[in-house]
């Protein structure tokens, strides 16, 4: 059973390479097959065990090339079997949904299929080399997608992304190599191990945790490095997109719950304080710039900076609550936002232009899609009863003792989250029709299911989030023990 | 070895005067397997020859069969530009097998002198071969330059060859040390032992400057900063396998010789001086080859940037080995890297040659606009060896830079590889650049059908090695890349 890691990861490159070699009209089939029952078998990650390994279950070890200490390692626990299910997940609804585009079918469904089965590769892995490999690795697909696919503004957009995201990757992978040259191994278990019994050189640990720190701070894109995210998101096409603010987004988050804050050692712990303060600052000036935008893709691209900020917050803080809201609300990002994004993408398509000025009347032609947006826009602003409520309020509820004042200024945000979300949808939806020639909206059997799916996803976590928090807490203490400080 | 490569040349020689084209590549081509086939079985056994003045063992295989194949994969891709510009293609091939005869002469020797003659060999050979498109402009241009500043760099080679000599000489006889049987004062051996039991002398300024020239005049032979100037005009001047075949096997002579140079001062005592040059050179050529290559607007000049900047990875690999720790690591990583860049320089230049028009390469990166559309297959291989130059994980050019940076670090060297790091993040611009024209930009541009099916093989087949180096470079197919460098030991002498 414990390969089941490889089974999730293989399933689609195996569904991509064939859709490539065959013809154009099979390769949405094709594609989706492979990525459901991959979706399918990480729902058994999380719910059979596997070998077990201080905190991790299906723990599965291979060599690639042992003399370089690189190996196939993978295990899961809480967090990341709920971030694989979510990178399964949103990868076969992004092939269900979303059309590709005409001229190049089967390069797009291979880019979105590689991409997500290399961020898995990322989040179940136990080898810090391996991890990174996957994690730049998934940044060619983007690109060609960002590149090929993409909007107006597509070739700049992706070297932007990618030379930015790069220049972080590759402090990390400098002080990597520092952590293997001092201990000898690239093992995750062990390295957390020497770490913890403070066998490794404290300025090593140090310039870990800031190397470490910039390059998944760039990937979650938190306020100062969050410069590429806006041009990229709007000019990603959605099928990517929602993998990439979906998924890959959170392998920012990931890395500093994973690496930074174990592996850090003490120093790590000093660094808390300025990435909460961050983390505030991100929640109000993604607000900010969302306001400010007239493209109803660049207010969901922005109000991500924001969702993302409360993200981080939760998981540095090092309260128990804070942390398990923090993995439930990268769900719910993930959900909502890609619900977001579906939307805005069936507007665009439909209506023509993504700007609120030539929109409008959506809420009396298509009764069902516009209520199931709105239902999404109340998600994102974290109203109560929607999955956005639960997981934001854990996080403020945790960070409050610690930091109360960025916990005020984070919460205040969540205000600003209310203005520009419902301004842009009562400036796209309501009054009456704008743009004259446009179609009406009109939802499709298997579009209509996606998105009742994911609305009682959202009701769903809002009602009854229990047993999610309950599998994402698991590894909280976990990881929460590694932060405390040496008690000596 | 040199033997081989001497009879191949003058065979080749006799054969221009056959009457079809066909039949002299293949059998210029059949040499250059013979040669790889010696040397494979040579064998790794350490084995020396002409009174201890060439030596032959793992390295050296290693490198021979590369600059053999490199030789033949050369001949192979250039029959179509010969046959476009009407290029006397006889001397074509005997320039290409001599100057690999000359590369082979360097990577065997022992002895400094033989090294000299062996670098003479090949530069020559090179000077012409710079030059070899007489009626274009930029050709003739790339020949005057290269042989300019290359006679100049040799005869700074040369003394300090002789400030070498002599310093030994004093030394030794200062310190009534002996003189080995059947060595001269310019071999490695004796330099080696001279550095390591004679007290004071690493640090001698006579040795040092001696050094210095000899260091500085062999990275000018392999294209590092600041001796780069000649080489982008080179490689945009010249003919794209021309320029294939110099960028890699300068490189690999260069190198190999400056490795055994190297080895011999690990854990000796030479002071800083050595250290400094070398960090300034590697970063230099870093820093300027990255920079440079990004707003080029000709393809062959951003390689040939490219090249200076993977000449100062190379170097910081050799940085490595002068640490006693890390020499092991740092010789595997420099020959990885070495070997890695061959392959991926020869394949980048076969794609130039391969989508060349009327027998002109593709030069301009507009050319490649919109490449992805009409020609997938051209513009997928470009990319991966795009990928491999920026070292991007999946390609065998992430796992040559991981090498360098590991046993860099393990020598000591942080913040000169944060600065390498930052090069390579700058460079990495340059290479998207051309991946965006390929594939993110529309052009209007008509797909012309290539005629040069051979540049088209080697190609796609660099590309698969780099992509199935970069996931399993253990089922490669050349020989072990636990390579060291050996060296005989004397009487006395422990040396390795």
């Amino acid at each position: 059973m414990n390969e089941l890691i490889l089974v999730i990861v293989a399933l689609p490159l195996i569904a991509a390479v064939i859709a490539s070699l065959l013809h154009e009209k099979s390769a949405k089939s094709i594609s989706i097959i492979g990525s459901a029952i991959a979706c399918l078998v990480s729902i058994l990650g999380i719910t059979t065990g596997g070998t077990i390994d201080r905190g991790f279950h299906h723990v599965f070890n291979a060599p690639w090339l042992p003399k370089l200490g690189l190996m196939f390692s993978f295990g899961l626990d809480g967090m990341s079997s709920l971030l694989v299910l979510l990178t399964t997940f949103l990868t076969v609804i992004a092939v269900i949904v979303i059309p590709a585009p005409k001229n190049a079918v089967r390069a797009y469904y291979l880019s979105i299929l590689v991409a997500g089965a290399l961020t898995n590769v990322a989040f179940a892995s136990l080898n810090i080399l391996l991890f990174y490999i996957a994690f730049e690795a998934a940044l060619i697909p983007v690109l060609i997608a960002i590149g090929m696919f993409g909007g107006a503004d597509r070739s700049k957009a992706a070297i932007q992304f990618f030379v930015f995201t790069v220049i972080g990757s590759l402090l990390l992978l400098s002080a990597i190599i520092g952590l293997r040259i001092a201990t000898g191994t690239f093992d995750y278990l062990t390295l957390k191990d020497l770490v913890a019994s403070g066998a490794v050189d404290p300025s090593l640990l140090r310039w870990f945790a800031i190397a470490s720190f910039v390059a998944f701070a760039t990937k979650a894109a938190v306020v100062p490095l969050h410069a590429w995210l806006g041009r990229a998101y709007i000019n990603t096409p959605t099928g990517m997109l929602l993998l990439l603010s979906g998924a890959m987004a959170k392998l920012g988050v990931y890395g500093l719950i994973r690496f930074t804050m174990p592996l850090g050692g003490e120093f790590a712990e000093s660094l808390v304080p300025l990435i909460v303060t961050l983390g505030a600052v991100s929640v109000v000036y993604g607000a900010f710039v969302a306001a400010a935008q007239t493209d109803i893709k660049a207010v969901i691209a922005f109000s991500s900076i924001s969702h993302m900020g409360y993200i981080v917050i939760g998981a540095v803080v090092g309260d128990d609550a804070a942390r398990s809201g923090s993995v439930l609300q990268m769900l719910n990002h993930g959900i909502t936002t890609g619900a977001l994004f579906i939307c805005c993408d069936f507007i665009s398509r439909y209506r023509g232009s993504r700007q609120v000025t030539a929109l409008g009347g959506i809420w009396s032609d298509s009764p069902l899609f516009s209520r199931l947006l709105l239902l999404f826009t109340f998600s994102s602003v974290a109203l109560p009863l929607t999955n956005g409520f639960v997981g934001e309020f854990l996080i403020l509820l945790g960070a409050f003792p610690k930091f109360p004042y960025q916990t005020a200024i984070a919460s205040a945000g969540a205000i600003g989250s209310a203005v520009y979300m419902l301004w842009m949808i009562q400036r796209s939806i309501y009054g009456g029709t704008k743009s004259v020639g446009s179609k009406v909206i009109s939802l499709g059997v298997s579009e209509r299911s996606v998105l009742l799916a994911l609305a009682l996803m959202i009701i769903g976590i809002g009602v009854a989030p229990s047993p999610l928090l309950a599998i994402a807490s698991d590894n909280g203490h976990k990881v929460g023990a590694a932060m405390q400080p040496e008690v000596k | 070895m040199a033997v081989g490569g001497c009879v191949v040349l003058l065979t080749d020689l006799a054969s221009k005067r056959s009457a079809t084209r066909k039949f002299g590549t293949f059998l210029a081509f059949l040499f250059c397997i013979a040669a790889m086939v010696c040397s494979y079985t040579l064998g790794g056994q350490l084995r020396t020859a002409f009174s201890n003045g060439i030596a032959v063992e793992g390295l050296v295989v290693t490198m021979q069969i590369l600059l053999a194949a490199i030789a033949a994969v050369t001949i192979v891709a250039s029959s179509e530009i010969l046959q476009s510009f009407h290029l006397p293609k006889g001397e074509y091939r005997a320039l290409i097998m001599l100057a690999s005869a000359g590369a082979m002469v360097l990577v065997q020797s022992l002895d400094l002198v033989n090294a000299f003659v062996g670098i003479e060999i090949m530069s020559v050979a090179f000077y012409v071969l710079a030059g070899y498109r007489r009626a274009q402009a930029a050709s003739e241009e790339a020949g005057a330059k290269y042989f300019l500043m290359g006679a100049f760099v040799s005869a700074i080679l040369l003394f300090g060859i002789a400030l070498i000599y002599g310093s030994v000489g004093l030394a030794m006889k200062a310190n009534g040390l002996e003189l080995p049987q059947g060595y001269s004062f310019t071999n490695i051996v004796t330099i080696s032992k001279a550095i390591h039991q004679v007290p004071g002398f690493g640090t001698s300024p006579l040795f040092l400057l001696g050094a210095v020239m000899l260091i500085g005049s062999l990275m000018f032979k392999a294209g590092v900063a600041p001796f780069h100037m000649v080489a982008p005009d080179v490689y945009q001047g010249a003919p794209a396998p021309i320029a294939g075949f110099l960028a890699t096997t300068s490189k690999v002579a260069a190198f190999t010789i400056l490795m055994r140079f190297f080895t011999i001062m690990a854990g000796a005592d030479t002071g800083a001086a050595i250290n400094v040059v070398v960090i300034g050179l590697a970063l230099l050529s870093i820093i300027v080859g990255n920079t440079g290559a990004a707003n080029q607007k000709s393809i062959k000049r951003l390689f040939g940037y490219s090249s200076v900047a993977h000449g100062g990875y190379i170097v910081l690999g050799l940085l490595a080995s002068l640490g006693a720790e890390s020499q092991a690591a740092a010789i595997t990583a420099v020959t990885f890297y070495i070997v890695a860049y061959a392959i991926t320089t020869i394949g980048s230049f076969a794609v130039v040659a391969w989508l060349g028009k009327d027998g002109e390469d593709a030069d301009a990166i507009n050319a490649y606009r919109g490449l992805g559309k009409r020609n997938l297959g051209a513009a997928i291989t470009l990319g991966i060896f795009l990928l491999s130059l920026s070292g991007i994980p999946l390609t065998v050019g992430f796992l040559t830079k991981l090498g360098v940076f590991m046993a860099l670090l393990s020598a000591g060297g942080t913040w000169v590889a944060v600065v390498a790091l930052i090069g390579s993040a700058i460079g990495l611009y340059a290479y998207l650049r051309v991946i965006s024209e390929m594939f993110f930009v529309d052009s209007s541009q008509q797909e012309t059908s290539s005629t040069d099916g051979a540049s088209k093989l080697i190609a796609v087949s660099a590309a698969t090695l780099v992509i199935v180096m970069g996931v399993f470079p253990s089922q490669a197919l050349l020989p072990s890349f636990e390579a060291s460098v050996t060296v005989p030991p004397v009487s006395g002498d422990e040396v390795k």
